[in-house]
């Protein structure tokens, strides 16, 4: 039975993670580019990357790219798997459903 | 923590559509770009080579193919900024690899026929087009496809008016792809 992740459940936390696992391993996705493909403002996103980052799943690279800071957020492989595992899990609920 | 079908149901569609919309932001981020500047570099370019003197056609297409190498190398800079992934670097490579292909067996072949090195450019780019296409969507791979048969109809079956067909049509092609692009995913 795949795992269901109560943390990466939280909506926004969900939308995070599913972009940052659309690309392969490695990529990693500048802060204000996530944060405007989500919709999302610079505290709101920050707040939910650090819950993430904490437990693992994500990883924050701070950088300096023509002398200004730029951050990037990159899916780690244990928050890679509890992410398919996630998935996983809610197609189970589904497909209980389906087979009633 | 209970949930119904129905909030997993929408977990797994905002999944969807979130990733979906993040694959686009990265195959659509500079795509309508490149193909609305290219298509307009064609466009200027075939027109000067059908209506210029040859050498003056040939400083035409060396000043707007240079402002073009730029302009999208720029592009790459600005976009690969935004994400930094292992792929975006072998676009990047892939598309460096077919330049110095082309220029390669230009220079080795040296075709006296002007025609024939720009329908040699013109489907080698299209080639890129379709290989991008495979890697990201299929949209590029019709594009590429289309524009070589429309090259190959120009120079074997119109071919005093090779360049102007291929400014209309081929230029015309890129641009709109380009419009389009940019008009439906915005």
């Amino acid at each position: 039975m795949a795992r269901f992740d109560e943390l990466i459940h939280q909506p926004i936390r969900l939308r995070i993670m599913a972009a940052l696992t659309a690309h392969e391993p490695g990529a990693a996705l500048e802060f204000t580019y996530l944060r405007d493909l989500l919709n999302l403002t610079d505290g709101n996103l920050g707040a939910h990357l650090r819950r993430l980052e904490e437990a693992g799943y994500v990883r924050l690279i701070k950088t300096f790219v023509a002398r200004k800071p730029r951050t990037y957020v990159e899916a780690t492989t244990r928050g890679r798997r509890a992410f398919e595992e996630h998935i996983a899990a809610l197609q189970e609920i589904l497909s209980k459903g389906e087979n009633k | 923590m209970e949930v119904t079908q129905e909030e997993a149901r929408q977990a797994l569609a905002d999944i969807e559509i979130v990733r979906r919309q993040a694959r686009r932001a990265v195959a659509y981020g500079g795509a309508p770009y490149y193909s609305m500047l290219w298509g307009a570099i064609w466009f200027l370019g075939f027109l000067g080579s059908q209506f210029l003197p040859y050498e003056a056609s040939g400083l035409v297409w060396a000043g707007l193919s240079s402002l073009g190498g730029l302009l999208s190398l720029l592009s790459g800079i600005r976009l690969g900024l935004r994400v930094r992934s292992p792929l975006s670097a072998r676009i990047g490579l892939f598309w460096l690899s077919l330049l110095v292909y082309g220029a390669l067996w230009i220079y080795l072949a040296r075709p006296a026929d002007g025609a024939l090195v720009s329908l040699f450019i013109s489907t080698l780019a299209m080639f890129g087009y379709v290989v991008m296409g495979l890697w990201l969507d299929n949209s590029f791979v019709w594009l590429g496809l289309g524009i070589t048969i429309l090259a190959l109809i120009g120079y074997f079956g119109v071919r005093p008016y090779y360049s102007l067909w291929m400014a209309m049509l081929g230029g015309g092609a890129l641009f709109g792809s380009g419009l389009y692009i940019l008009r439906r995913w915005k």
